[in-house]
């Protein structure tokens, strides 16, 4: 890599040996599970860039978590299984039940997709409660068997709650790999198609562009990489419920994407660094109960995008990663949707 | 079934289709005008519930001595004060993205969580419930029902009956109506664009604002209850076709009485279950809807 990539990637270096070196600083388990929390939404945005890359978005992401932590914890508890590869697992049966919806609503306008994800963010919460056999409702599963341990031959590593550390970097790994794999995804040509169906989807078809079964493919990818956060998720706190994944956290979901980066890798990382950064700082605020917090995103959000609209990755123009967003990255989507 | 379950769920669902109804309705004015995904609709449905509750318990408990009367004039100010929010956040910050759905979107969505914590601020998050004008009952037919539930289902239909008279007859109405076929032929008919918007959005939010105020009698309401008259509203916007009053006042019907009857019978989760599977299943087979026109 040459000396300008050296440059651009500069700030993601110095972070990642930044959080790499964390529990060297420090043995809170409050400030693990900050930072994992937020490598957890990382993951879940960098594939809402994706999807929005094509110009739809999805408030299902929550519940495409839950799916992901389900499938794990019932592999793991119920059928024995390796957590290693109840892991993978997690994320391709989120990805069939992306494939599934996808292939039902996305021929049609944005804007009803965007209502789908609603109505199976509902409707995914009603299952959990309900289909107490299943899920065991709203009690859910607890003391959840941790993964299995690594024999490395000079070392083994185990988790569990006495080893939040080797959690914390089984988490860190996972989001750094979701984010190499997304850099590449973004700059690759698969993409770029996406995001010329974002920008102009008639213009795209006409190119010969299948729009349809690339925006499956984003889709499919935004929930794959839900669904493993959800089920790192469930291994970190080794404990789920249907209360685990309401739909306001989808809403969160969106508004750090969008105030990170509408569609870049970077807004992937910062808006769910900066937006729960900020939240857990709001807490030691006395004057401001937990409730207020949504209400400061929903006036960040507004903020940025009246002021910033490309998010909060084009202010240090280093930042630029994957995608170059103009001033009028939010015409492009006019009526696309 | 006795005749009398039958006619409490007869009534059941007539309430909510008309509630959705006016919900919806409110939906599709807007989006037919502005191109908005109004999604804080729900928000706007509480909100008007909430100020009734505070008018009726807390500021004047009876006017005139009559509950009666405090409660019409509750009702008329949560749409009043309902839709003048509405219109301050469209002038504020919509305005910019009118025709841009995916923005105003996100915009509608950022201001969903800005609502709730705005009226847990002023109300705080215990349910509320409106104290009821009409309490007690009345036999219908030899059926005993809830007064509150039938002057529910009245004002409502009154208030969707008016609203067609609006859209049909007024200046007004079809200066809307043009907006909705062609922006640009309306300008040069005169139509004054973006005062005509202003209005459709005010008158939007109001019809959310109504529902909210005489549901607050039925149902308790906090914050948060937003959520799900919304989903299902959007659910008969998109059955009925966005954009057409008629529309979306027959898959109001239909959906109201899908989860009346869903929900006493089987139960309320299996009913939104069920909504939610006819949602899927139009999108698949019509998405225009049933009269949609795009």
């Amino acid at each position: 890599m040459n000396r300008a990539n050296m440059v651009k990637f500069l700030p993601l270096l110095i972070f990642t040996a930044a959080v790499l070196l964390l529990p060297v600083f420090t043995r809170d388990p409050y400030v693990f599970g900050v930072f994992t929390e937020i490598y957890l939404w990382v993951i879940v945005c960098l594939g809402l860039q994706v999807l929005m890359g094509t110009g739809l978005a999805s408030v299902a992401q929550a519940a495409f978590m839950g799916v992901g932590a389900y499938t794990s914890v019932l592999l793991v508890v119920r059928l024995g299984w390796n957590y290693w590869i109840a892991l993978p697992l997690a994320g391709v049966v989120a990805a069939i039940f992306a494939l599934l919806i996808g292939l039902a609503v996305l021929r049609i306008k944005g804007v009803y997709f965007f209502i789908v994800t609603m109505g199976f963010a509902l409707a995914f919460n009603v299952v959990a409660v309900s289909w107490v056999d299943l899920t065991r409702g709203t009690l859910g599963f607890s003391k959840i068997p941790p993964p299995s341990e690594i024999n490395l031959g000079f070392t083994t590593i185990r988790f569990g709650y006495a080893n939040l550390t080797e959690s914390y970097y089984l988490v860190l790994a996972v989001c750094l790999v979701v984010i190499l794999v997304a850099y590449r995804l973004v700059n690759s040509r698969i993409g770029f198609i996406t995001r010329s169906i974002g920008e102009a989807d008639v213009i795209a078809e006409h190119v010969g562009v299948n729009t349809f079964r690339y925006k499956i493919l984003a889709f499919v990818i935004c929930c794959a990489f839900a669904g493993v956060a959800g089920s790192l998720r469930a291994e970190y706190l080794l404990f789920v419920s249907s209360g685990s994944f309401p739909i306001s956290d989808s809403i969160y979901a969106v508004m750090y994407a969008v105030v990170g980066g509408y569609g870049s890798v970077g807004g992937g990382i910062l808006g769910p660094l900066v937006l729960v950064g900020i939240s857990k700082g709001l807490t030691w605020v006395p004057a401001i109960s937990l409730e207020y917090v949504p209400l400061f995103y929903g006036v960040i959000l507004l903020a940025v995008i009246r002021l910033i609209p490309e998010g909060l990755v084009s202010v240090p123009r280093v930042f630029r990663w994957g995608l170059r967003p103009r001033s009028d990255s939010h015409e492009r989507h006019e009526g696309r949707i | 079934m006795s005749a009398d379950l039958f006619l409490q769920i007869l009534v059941n669902a007539l309430m909510s289709s008309l509630m959705l109804i006016l919900i919806a309705l409110g939906v599709t004015l807007v989006f037919g005008l502005m191109r908005i995904v109004n999604f804080y609709q729900g928000e706007l449905y509480v909100l008007g519930g909430f100020v009734t509750w505070y008018f009726t318990s807390t500021v004047i408990p009876d006017l005139a001595g009559s509950k009666v009367l405090t409660f019409g004039l509750a009702v008329l100010l949560s749409g009043a004060s309902v839709a003048i929010l509405g219109m301050l956040i469209e002038r504020l910050m919509l305005r910019r993205w009118h025709g841009k759905m995916f923005v105003s979107l996100i915009i509608a969505l950022g201001l969903v969580p800005i609502l709730q914590g705005g009226m847990f601020a002023v109300f705080g998050g215990l349910d509320k419930k409106a104290p009821d004008p009409f309490p007690g009952v009345v036999h219908l037919g030899g059926v005993t029902l809830q007064q509150s539930r039938v002057m529910a289902i009245v004002v409502a239909a009154v208030v969707v009956v008016a609203m067609y008279l609006f859209i049909r007859n007024t200046r007004i109405g079809r200066a809307m109506r043009a907006i909705e076929q062609d922006r640009d032929a309306a300008a040069l008919q005169g139509v004054n664009y973006g005062r005509t918007c202003s209005w459709g959005m005010g008158i939007g939010c109001a019809l959310s604002a109504i529902a909210g105020a005489v549901a607050a009698v039925v149902f308790s309401i906090n914050p948060w209850s937003g959520a799900t008259p919304l989903i299902k509203a959007f659910t008969v916007v998109i059955l009925g076709g966005m954009g057409s009053f008629g529309g979306t006042v027959a898959a109001g019907f239909l959906i109201g009485f899908l989860e009346s009857w869903a929900g006493t019978l089987l139960s309320a989760d299996i009913a939104l279950l069920l909504i939610y599977g006819t949602l899927i299943t139009i999108l698949i087979v019509r998405p225009k809807g049933l009269f949609g026109r795009e």
